[in-house]
């Protein structure tokens, strides 16, 4: 019996595993409307021809690429471990484009509490060795203007 | 046969911790106001199927540090190993100071 849930357990191990997190600073300024945003990519999840289009459009726009540059300086502090869960197939580049999901997501570049996480985990979307970006979107506040009908 | 026996529900009993990763943002001038978070998740037979107890880290800071910023954030994420196998704790704390 112990035997049989040992065997079950060593099956299953492999379900959900948290191999590094990180946080970034966290601002919770009020003069900004926080928008939280959720990143998952696999080493088989990514989808590169979106991340092409976001990068073109971001070559045909001066600020958008200042704004990018912004994001990419955040993430450029999160340092992932040289070797976590299973090897993958597709190298270890499936995560190098983290910054054009992060722009997407946030294009003002204002991103505050960022989590990194690497995981082994299985969502409806992608599945396997996953980085996971957590992080809140600072946008500005609009007026609100009364409409009359 | 006693002494393997003994060596063997010592190895199994032995509980230990290891820490899994450690990341550090840069450090404030003014560290007045420390504050902090924890998250924990208890694994039993090493079955294990969700990591959204990371989430509360942040609703967490920022609950402490409303209207202000959470800088110098330390994370550390360690693993307690209660009982090899049976059960293990994974604990994540993140340690920061609140500057307004």
């Amino acid at each position: 019996m112990i035997l049989k849930l040992l065997s079950i357990a060593f099956f299953f191990q492999g379900c959900a595993y948290v191999h590094h997190t990180q946080m970034g600073d966290v601002s919770t300024s009020t003069k900004f409307v926080s928008v939280p945003f959720e990143i998952l990519v696999s080493e088989t999840g990514f989808n590169i021809q979106e991340a092409g289009q976001i990068g073109k459009a971001v070559i045909q726009d001066r600020q958008a690429g200042e704004n990018i540059a912004g994001v990419a300086a955040i993430i450029s502090l999160f340092q992932m471990g040289p070797s976590t869960g299973n090897p993958v197939w597709s190298g270890d580049t499936y995560a190098d484009r983290i910054f054009y999901a992060v722009y997407k997501e946030c294009p003002s570049g204002q991103v505050t509490a960022l989590q990194s996480t690497r995981e082994t985990s299985k969502y409806p979307v992608v599945s396997g060795e996953i980085v996971k970006i957590r992080g809140i979107c600072l946008k500005a506040r609009t007026k609100t203007v009364g409409k009359t009908i | 046969m006693k002494l393997f026996a003994l060596l063997l529900s010592l190895t199994l009993m032995a509980s230990c911790a290891h820490v899994r990763s450690v990341s550090q943002t840069s450090i404030p001038t003014n560290k007045s106001k420390p504050v902090s978070a924890k998250v924990k998740n208890n694994v039993i037979f090493l079955f294990n199927f969700s990591t959204t107890y990371l989430n509360d880290l942040t609703s967490q800071l920022q609950k402490s540090c409303p209207d202000a910023r959470v800088e110098g954030i330390l994370t550390k994420d360690v693993v307690i190993t209660y009982f090899p196998i049976i059960f293990y704790q994974e604990e994540i704390t993140a340690e920061g100071f609140c500057v307004k």
